[in-house]
């Protein structure tokens, strides 16, 4: 099993941890992510982008109140991904346990 | 993709980091506004118990079951979180736990005067605050212990405007960190 390259960016797996953590189908406003994974809009943005691209997570625009929203969600394929992608993580870090004995 | 044991560590624990950052943005959130109920409440049973101090105790009993109601219908809305953590009965038990307990003694240790019963109850409400801090969210603690101070102040200085004073801290301290909760929380 291998990691995965687009998670794998330090950005981009804080924004599916962030994400992931919400129930499925629930959403977070651009600033909220923002503040969350500490990211600075035009890189949030940037990697929002390669994660849609994936088809990891899904943005939506509307307005309310007469002012734009960005809201994001993790899809059901990025939600496998990220869990793949964890598990790969740990069999890394279980590996080198075993080594260790 | 090769990643070393020290960057897979360092990954978890980030993801780990994140994850408890969400949750407690998510807890703030959906707390925001039992903290705004209870700041209402609060500030309209002591302005009752000033001006009809003869009927403070049911006023106050019919307050906190509605108060308790309204609670468990803000926290039975559908869960934000993955694991549903706030749509858990044991928010819920644990406040009956402390209602039950507060009853129990004012009952034991009746009669009691009913300036003391009045500063008994939200301290032993943030007992629970600065308890239920230390798993989700310090702001809890530092509400707790705040609300506590002021409780423990208007009851010593206060005098006869005590029930008016706590009207106007406790229940505008409630309602400022609602307000604060809902401001850095994800709804």
């Amino acid at each position: 099993m291998g990691g995965n390259d687009i998670i794998h960016q330090a950005m981009r797996l804080r924004i599916m941890a962030a994400l992931v953590t919400l129930a499925p189908g629930a959403a977070l406003e651009f600033a909220r992510l923002k503040t969350l994974v500490e990211a600075t809009d035009g890189n949030l943005g940037a990697h929002l982008e390669t994660l849609e691209k994936a088809g990891y997570v899904a943005v939506e625009k509307r307005f309310v109140e007469r002012k734009p929203q960005t809201r994001i969600a993790a899809t059901a394929s990025g939600r496998r991904a990220f869990r793949t992608h964890v598990a790969y993580l740990r069999g890394i870090l279980d590996g080198a346990a075993d080594a260790d004995r | 993709m090769t990643t070393d044991d020290g960057a897979a560590a360092a990954s978890l624990e980030d993801i780990a980091r994140i994850e408890r950052r969400t949750r407690e943005a998510l807890v703030y959130g959906r707390s925001g506004a039992i903290l705004i109920l209870w700041g209402v409440l609060t500030a309209a049973g002591y302005l009752l118990e000033h001006f009809n101090p003869a009927d403070a105790g049911w006023q106050w009993l019919a307050i906190n079951s509605l108060g308790f109601a309204a609670t468990v219908l803000l926290l039975w809305r559908p869960p934000l979180s993955r694991d549903g953590r706030l749509r858990n009965w044991r928010l819920p038990v644990a406040l009956l736990v402390l209602i039950l307990y507060g009853l129990i003694w004012s009952h034991l240790l009746w009669p009691v005067e009913l300036r003391g019963l009045s500063a008994f109850w939200p301290t032993l409400f943030m007992f629970g605050y600065v308890v239920a801090g230390l798993w989700i969210g310090r702001f809890f603690t530092l509400c707790g212990l705040a609300v506590t101070a002021l409780t423990l102040a208007a009851y010593r200085w206060a005098g006869p405007w005590f029930p008016l004073s706590m009207a106007a801290v406790e229940g505008a301290a409630l309602l400022a960190g609602g307000l604060w909760l809902r401001s850095v929380g994800v709804r």
